[in-house]
């Protein structure tokens, strides 16, 4: 093909025929030569990030184009196995970083019993219905970051319970005690036993509510932040965190008989957040507690001074 | 003593009321029975919004038992339908 086009070039006329037929391959190169480059020209070719330029695969036009000019190119990229997309590789490029920024944050990332006292003395618990859940091993909340370790779950001691409970047994006894008046002898007996079926759906469906406000209301402190989870009521609920280098100051405090007794009190977490203040009220081994978050916060800034941080 | 008293005063009290015509009139009654089925109505309401408020929570925070939260709650909306059924045909 190259003599032919050299032979067309110098304009060769030894041969009628094969002048005619160099002619028209000349016209047909032109031809191919004009097209590859307006496809290059509306293709300008990508750079990938190392610098190299990506292939065009997909332009079969260019392809075709370009294979006459270099006919032992095209015959040596024929021969060779199928290039692979760079496209592919490009799109799973984020995944792959993403992996590697976790595995590289797992590798910094300590875990809490190697500089926790407090931790190392606890054992890994499930959360089921406890009020501290050290080291929980199968709770997770919406907002984690991967590498993110839930290193105590806090509720609120069942001993703060007592008032809700005896609202309860007060509902009990009230209907035991109008029943022994006689309060319902002149309703027939359906609607006496319409009566107490509602009357003690109500005091289920208070003590239900009470139960899921008590286990919803938790103080998930992890080894990034503090998350004060609020449930007011049925309709109101609050979510507040607080990340662990932003905390001034902890104290806490034990109160009354019952608080001296079973070792409860009020943890209060002061931050320069937008949320000045987390309490958490109520809670068992509020010292313990404290000690654990001042823990947490050497640890954050041992991360800054070695330059652990993510 | 005082219990007895009471027990005494109101017993005798119900018994005067149990005598009222109007207590134990069709009426009287079909309006303590709208009464009780409007009250069981607003509670399966709050009951069907207490179980939102368990799948709500249970997708912020999840624990081993979530599911078991959720069938108490499912049992509580299958009570309060129940005690609204009874209270419709009673």
């Amino acid at each position: 093909m190259p003599d032919i086009f050299n032979q067309a070039m110098l304009g060769s006329n030894q041969n009628d025929t094969k002048v005619d037929l160099a002619d028209a391959q000349v016209k047909d190169l032109k031809a191919t030569v004009e097209k590859a480059r307006v496809v290059r020209k509306h293709k300008p070719p990508q750079t990938l990030s190392n610098g190299q330029i990506k292939p065009i695969t997909s332009s079969k036009d260019l392809t075709q184009a370009t294979q006459p000019l270099d006919v032992a190119s095209a015959e040596k990229a024929a021969s060779q196995p199928p290039i692979k997309p760079q496209s592919q590789s490009i799109s799973h490029q984020p995944e792959t970083l993403e992996s590697e920024s976790n595995q590289v944050r797992a590798e910094k990332t300590k875990h809490i019993d190697e500089y926790s006292e407090v931790m190392r003395q606890e054992k890994p618990l499930k959360s089921r219905f406890h009020s501290y859940v050290p080291k929980p091993l199968d709770v997770t909340f919406a907002s984690q970051i991967p590498q993110e370790q839930i290193v105590l779950i806090l509720r609120q001691h069942p001993i703060t319970q007592l008032k809700n409970v005896l609202i309860v047994f007060g509902m009990i006894f009230g209907y035991f005690f109008l029943v022994w008046l006689g309060f319902f002898n002149f309703l027939p007996s359906s609607y006496h036993l319409g009566i107490t079926l509602f009357w003690f759906l109500i005091i289920i469906g208070y003590s239900f509510a009470t139960f899921l406000k008590w286990l919803y209301n938790m103080y998930i402190i992890t080894d990034e932040r503090i998350i004060d989870v609020d449930v007011y009521n049925l309709l109101k609920r609050n979510l507040t965190s607080a990340k662990i280098d932003h905390i001034q100051d902890v104290t806490a405090a034990n109160y009354g008989l019952l608080g001296s007794i079973f070792d409860v009190g009020i943890v209060v977490v002061q931050t320069a957040g937008a949320n000045p203040m987390l309490e958490f009220g109520g809670v068992p081994h509020p010292a313990r507690v404290v000690t654990l978050i001042n823990e947490l916060m050497l640890e954050e800034e041992r991360e800054k001074v070695e330059g652990r941080v993510m | 003593m005082l219990a007895s008293q009471v027990y005494a005063t109101s017993n005798q009290a119900i018994a005067q009321a149990s005598t009222n015509p109007l207590l134990s009139s069709p009426i009287f009654l079909g309006f303590i029975k709208f009464g009780l089925v409007i009250l069981g109505l607003i509670y399966l309401v709050y009951a069907v919004i207490l179980l939102r408020q368990i799948q709500m929570m249970n997708e912020t925070v999840k624990t081993s038992v979530a599911g078991t939260v959720f069938l108490m709650g499912v049992v509580h909306l299958g009570l309060a339908i129940l005690v609204v059924l009874y209270l419709l045909v009673m």
